[in-house]
């Protein structure tokens, strides 16, 4: 490749990233528009799709904070990133890729979103706002008997792995439930995609309908759904280490997220995050000690 | 003097009464010893009752505590079969571990004992400290205990499920459930209650002396507080008393009084036990008497009062005897007093009424003063007089109005008061209003210096025969009242009734008319062209001239007629009583309409040494007869007729018909539909051809036709051309012709000899002359049209009629000049029908003139027609004039024509008018060639 060569492409590279960059806004944008939209997903109690839950109003309260008008979107897990970037998202070998053009309808995704390594190639993160795990769920009458913990985390992920064998697992494709993000695609395993939506509140239902054997599940919905089904399904086991769930935004707001990431240092210190924690999600600093000891 | 009978009838009655005395003393005996045994027997029965109620009130108390310890009971028991820890049995059965699912449940189970902990209360205190769940193994998987909370509790696993325990350390009252699940024991659930909760329903009691309570437990315990600290004490000694029965307190029972109270006398307390839960738990009550029973009196103290009425008799009859002592004594001292009394009592009546009369003279004094103070200051004049109409008292107000002193009016006649000649008037007018009491009257006086005023009287009677009248002067109030009304009701210029005025006297004349049965004449007037007078002489002398003519108008009528001015230069003129003939009523309507043109067309001296101005009018006049009219409808009908008179040729009048509304709806309708016409596309073009001497095609007249409900035969511009003159339509129908006659020039263009053929248009004098911003004169507009089509100047001709243009030349010829210089030519439209005058001619920038087809079309019969058309061919060609002849219809005429150097020509021998698109086609067909006849059979 010659010189020349490489110049057109780099000019073009920077052509594209600057077209699209026309599109989103950052932070004085937002505050001239006088408006943030927050794309919400309707999961768990993050977003409860009433109008309120955790990432509502933890981005009520950003709004405040940079004195705009707040207004919630909702969308659904396979729409979100197109709707923030105006892109839609492929992945191909775990590389994530841009293309299309769509109207953007939000300026930042809050919703119980896993930072996944594809989301962080074409997504801004922030610090983290919540922790999280996937673990393995099978009816109460399956004969599978839940792991017997070790004291390492990694082992007891192996453990539950193995437990799947050739049963039918229930996932949900590009969400935190997408099981190529914990090595469960491919050959081997017999992967059941639930299609007919894309609300994760869904699964354990689906998963007690018999739509599968086994099912993936997110701690946040676990510590739900072990109430609202109780003896109707049980947990076998780890299949991911510990995740953390982030605030994101488009590559060209860097300002706008540097500001959010402030914000919640902010809340965290003040106690305002955790009087958030307790209201939505009771119990989890059980679940998961370490991550609350940190704030 | 008072005489008072000597006082001794109580001592007789006591020595008559002697045996009565000693007969009741006994009854009241028997009396009291009935009463003493009814009393002795009531305080049994009240002991009883006091001690019923004491049962009551403890039996009260155990039975709280009892209840309170029964549902902490259910409590623990509801709190261990709860869906939390059913859930987590749930989940531990299916095998998850604490690490993946089960501490989420355990989780659950912590906030739901927490919040009983934080939502059970009694006597408004929480009554858990501490809640845990224990495995089977007694594992504590579930504690609520606070970092700062003892720890220390060794539970008995071996406590009886159903029962509760103590724990003394820790001030605690554990109880605790099984976890049962399906059917096997999974644990336990204990809670830890507030021990002090025990003794809350003791606390109403605490503070008594004569009262004590505490508990015993397992019969050999003794669970007590003191202050605020809780004790539990062991004891060998076990209690045995009965159940819920008052006891006597015994000298074996002192050790339960052991650190609780020291009695003086312990012997005479009372012991009571209750069971609280079974015989392990009871509630011990140490009492006094006091305490139980209150203060009822005792068997001694009956007996002493029984006494009482007995001493009461014999104090009673002592204090009789010395009663009657003070009453002799006092009698003495009361006559005497009395004496001195009666005698204060007069003095005092007396000392009153001088000082009432005193009083009453001071207020009639101060009355007095205020009234003068009033009257000597009263804006109004004051005047008092007697019977005899003699002055007997003015104010200085009224001394001030009529200026005259105080002197020359006290003691004379009230016909001092005016300086008027006629005196006598005066008084006879002013005793008139006295002697019939007239409340409020007006009447004139004059002043000193003989000023006129009109005062308001009001007269009023005083005592003693005398009068009094207030009198304030009105004269400048009525003054205004009268300027106010002339200015409402008459016109300032010619103080003629203005239309306010006039249709209020309309109305009366209407009233009168119909009442009478006699005629009335309307009449409405207008000055012919006063608007000139206004323009040339100025507003002054036009204003001069209105009230002349008003003048005029109102000698000429009689008094009872109306003459008014209701604007401008129109003035309206009522005649009624014009008897009940019809024809005699026209024949007086007319003689009056005719004297009054007569008097009003008389010359006007409006300006010193200059010619006298004359002005004519015209007169619409409307006759009716008791008619159910509105005024405005009898207005409106004059205004018709006026209308007429002015389009009649003026300086005269006429009478209202109703024909003429329909006239006048007929014109209105018509307008209506002319000026919709561009838009409904009923206008069309139509076009003549104009040829030269050789029968070519030179040119075209553009003509107007107007397809109104879409009749074949069109209306030709004499019919509708007058009503958009007077309407104003003209010129947006002339602009319109002008831009339609300019795309046709433009379709024109491309054709070959397009450049030779002229299109002549029609202009009204109206849309010439019309004025505006400077982007809407005539000019303007044809320099516009002329940019927008692109038309060549050259090619238009417009043509003005004389008689239009002939009055305003200074306007016309400096518009014509600004167009010509754009190359637009002119033509002199009918010459020979106006002034035709050659200095016009000659003062015009025209490039043509067209002989009218009235000459043209008897000029081969009529000598003077002839002679006419052979002059002006003679003058243009003079002049320098293109001479074209309308309305050529035959050869012998054409041959004349020729044969005089007329050149031009348009009439039907060449072309009638036709559509302008058939005449664009003809063009393209033939070019600029001969012209043949194109509808011979109609010319």
């Amino acid at each position: 490749m010659t010189l020349n060569t490489l110049k057109i492409a780099f000019c073009s590279l920077l052509l594209g990233v600057s077209s699209f960059a026309s599109c989103a806004l950052d932070l004085p944008e937002i505050k001239s528009k006088g408006e943030i939209r927050h794309l919400g997903i309707p999961y768990a109690n993050f977003v409860t799709g009433a109008g309120d839950g955790f990432d509502v109003e933890l981005m009520q309260g950003f709004a405040k904070h940079i004195d705009v008008k707040y207004v919630l979107v909702y969308t659904d897990f396979y729409s979100v990133v197109k709707d923030l970037l105006g892109k839609n998202v492929s992945i191909n070998n775990g590389k994530s890729s841009l293309e299309g053009n769509f109207p953007i309808k939000g300026d930042v995704i809050s919703a119980g979103f896993t930072y996944l390594p594809w989301r962080e190639q074409i997504l801004l993160f922030s610090e983290p706002t919540f922790p999280s795990q996937i673990v393995l769920i099978a009816r109460a009458d399956n004969p599978l008997k839940p792991i017997v913990p070790t004291k390492n985390l990694v082992n007891d992920v192996d453990e539950t792995k193995r437990l799947i064998g050739k049963k039918s697992l229930l996932v949900m494709e590009k969400t935190c439930l997408d099981p190529s993000n914990y090595g469960l695609s491919g050959t081997g395993y017999n992967i059941v995609p639930y299609v007919k939506s894309s609300n994760i509140n869904e699964i354990v239902p689906a998963l007690i309908n018999k739509d599968a054997e086994l099912s993936l599940l997110d701690v946040p919905d676990l510590l739900l759904d072990l109430r609202k089904w109780a003896g109707k399904f049980k947990v076998l086991g780890p299949i991911s280490e510990h995740q953390v769930l982030a605030t994101a935004f488009p590559k060209d707001a860097p300002l706008l997220r540097d500001e959010f990431n402030f914000y919640l240092r902010k809340i965290k210190s003040n106690g305002t995050y955790d009087l958030l924690v307790d209201k939505y999600y009771p119990g989890i600093r059980n679940y998961f000690p370490n991550f609350f000891a940190k704030n | 003097m008072f005489k008072i009978p000597p006082f001794n009838g109580l001592n007789t009655f006591m020595q008559k009464k002697r045996g009565i005395a000693v007969l009741f003393l006994i009854l009241v005996l028997i009396y009291i010893g009935f009463l003493l045994i009814y009393s002795l027997q009531s305080q049994g029965k009240l002991k009883g009752v006091a001690e019923d109620r004491f049962y009551f009130e403890t039996k009260n108390t155990s039975t709280i505590i009892a209840n309170f310890i029964e549902e902490q009971k259910s409590l623990v028991q509801s709190i261990a079969s709860s869906s939390e820890i059913e859930n987590f049995l749930t989940n531990q059965t299916l095998g998850m571990s604490l690490e993946y699912g089960l501490n989420v449940n355990l989780f659950a189970i912590k906030t739901n004992f927490e919040k009983k902990l934080s939502s059970l209360k009694w006597f408004e205190e929480p009554i858990y400290r501490r809640i845990i769940y224990i495995d089977e193994n007694d594992k504590i998987l579930v504690d609520t205990k606070q970092p700062n909370q003892a720890s220390d509790f060794n539970f008995d696993n071996k406590m009886p499920l159903k029962s509760f325990m103590i724990d003394e350390s820790n001030k605690y009252l554990i109880l605790q459930a099984p976890v049962m699940y399906r059917g096997l024991e999974k644990g336990r659930v204990v809670t830890f209650t507030n021990l002090d909760l025990l003794f809350k329903p003791l606390e109403v009691n605490s503070k008594d002396p004569d009262l004590h309570q505490f508990f015993i437990l397992n019969a050999n315990q003794r669970l007590f507080k003191l202050g605020n600290e809780i004790y539990q004490q062991k004891e060998s000694r076990i209690l045995i008393i009965p159940n819920e029965k008052l006891t006597p307190f015994k000298k074996q029972y002192e050790y339960l009084l052991d650190s609780i109270f020291s009695p003086d006398d312990p012997e005479n307390l009372f012991i009571l036990k209750n069971s609280i839960s079974g015989e392990n738990f009871k509630l011990i009550t140490i009492v006094s008497p006091d305490r139980i029973y209150g203060k009822l009196s005792s068997n001694f103290f009956l007996y002493i009062a029984s006494l009482v009425p007995i001493i009461l008799i014999t104090g009673l009859l002592i204090f009789f005897k010395m009663k009657k002592k003070t009453i002799e004594l006092e009698t003495n001292a009361e006559l005497s007093s009395q004496n001195i009394n009666a005698l204060s009592d007069a003095n005092n009546l007396l000392a009153e009424e001088i000082s009432r009369r005193n009083l009453l003279e001071n207020d009639l004094r101060e009355s007095e003063d205020r009234y003068r103070t009033y009257i000597e200051h009263a804006p109004e004049g004051i005047l008092v007089f007697d019977k005899d109409f003699i002055i007997v008292e003015v104010n200085p107000s009224l001394c001030e109005i009529l200026g005259q002193d105080k002197k020359s009016l006290i003691g004379h006649s009230i016909d001092h008061l005016t300086t008027a000649e006629d005196k006598t008037s005066f008084s006879d007018q002013f005793k008139d209003i006295v002697i019939h009491q007239k409340e409020v009257e007006e009447l004139s006086f004059y002043t000193k210096s003989n000023e006129k005023l009109l005062m308001q009287l009001k007269t009023m009677s005083l005592p003693n025969d005398l009068m009094m009248s207030f009198c304030v002067d009105v004269t400048k109030k009525k003054i205004d009242e009268e300027n106010i009304h002339k200015l409402a009701y008459y016109d300032p210029l010619t103080n003629l009734p203005n239309r306010r005025l006039l249709q209020e006297r309309l109305g009366q004349a209407l009233f009168t008319s119909k009442r009478d049965n006699e005629y009335v004449v309307v009449m409405m007037l207008d000055l012919d062209e006063f608007k000139t007078l206004n323009d040339t002489k100025g507003h002054d002398l036009g204003d001069a001239l209105l009230v002349m003519v008003g003048q005029r108008l109102s000698e000429c009528m009689r008094e009872i007629d109306v003459v008014s001015r209701i604007g401008g230069d129109e003035f309206v003129v009522i005649a009624d009583r014009l008897g009940s003939d019809v024809n005699q009523a026209l024949f007086e309507a007319k003689k009056i309409a005719n004297k009054l043109i007569q008097e009003v067309s008389k010359p006007y001296p409006l300006e010193k040494n200059k010619p006298y101005y004359h002005m004519t009018c015209s007169f619409g006049l409307t006759l009716f007869k008791g008619a159910d009219l509105s005024t405005e409808t009898i207005m409106k009908q004059a205004d018709l007729a006026l209308y007429e008179a002015k389009n009649d040729g003026r300086n005269n009048f006429k009478f209202f018909n109703p024909k003429m509304q329909e006239a006048i709806h007929q014109r209105v309708t018509m307008e209506e539909a002319l000026r919709s016409s561009i838009e409904k596309n009923q206008l069309k073009l139509f076009c003549q051809p104009v040829v030269d001497s050789s029968g070519t095609l030179v040119g075209g007249e553009v003509l107007l036709r107007w397809f109104l409900n879409d009749d074949s035969v069109p209306l030709l511009p004499n019919e509708f051309i007058p009503l958009a003159e007077n309407s104003g339509l003209i010129v947006p129908i002339g602009d319109w012709v002008i831009e339609q006659s300019f795309q046709y020039l433009k379709k024109w263009r491309p054709l070959a000899h397009s450049n030779k053929m002229k299109l002549s248009i029609n202009i009204s004098a109206r849309q010439f002359l019309q004025t505006g911003t400077l982007q809407t004169t005539f000019v303007q507009k044809v320099k516009q049209w002329i940019e927008r089509y692109g038309v060549d100047p050259k090619l238009i001709k417009f043509e003005l009629t004389e008689s239009s243009i002939m009055e305003k030349l200074d306007d016309v010829i400096p518009k014509m000049n600004e167009l010509r210089q754009l190359g637009i030519e002119f033509s002199l439209d009918d010459f020979g029908t106006g002034f035709s005058s050659l200095s016009y001619l000659k003062q015009l920038p025209i490039q043509q003139v067209k002989i009218d087809q009235t000459f043209v079309r008897d000029i081969n019969t009529d000598v003077n027609d002839a002679a006419i058309v052979s002059a002006i061919i003679a003058i243009c060609q003079s002049l320098k004039l293109e001479v074209v002849a309308e309305g050529v219809e035959n050869e012998s005429q054409l041959q004349f024509l020729s044969e005089k150097g007329c050149n031009l020509y348009q009439g039907y021998l060449f072309g009638r008018p036709m559509p302008i698109e058939q005449f664009s086609s003809s063009i393209k067909k033939r070019g600029v060639s001969k012209v043949i006849n194109p509808n011979p059979a109609s010319s």
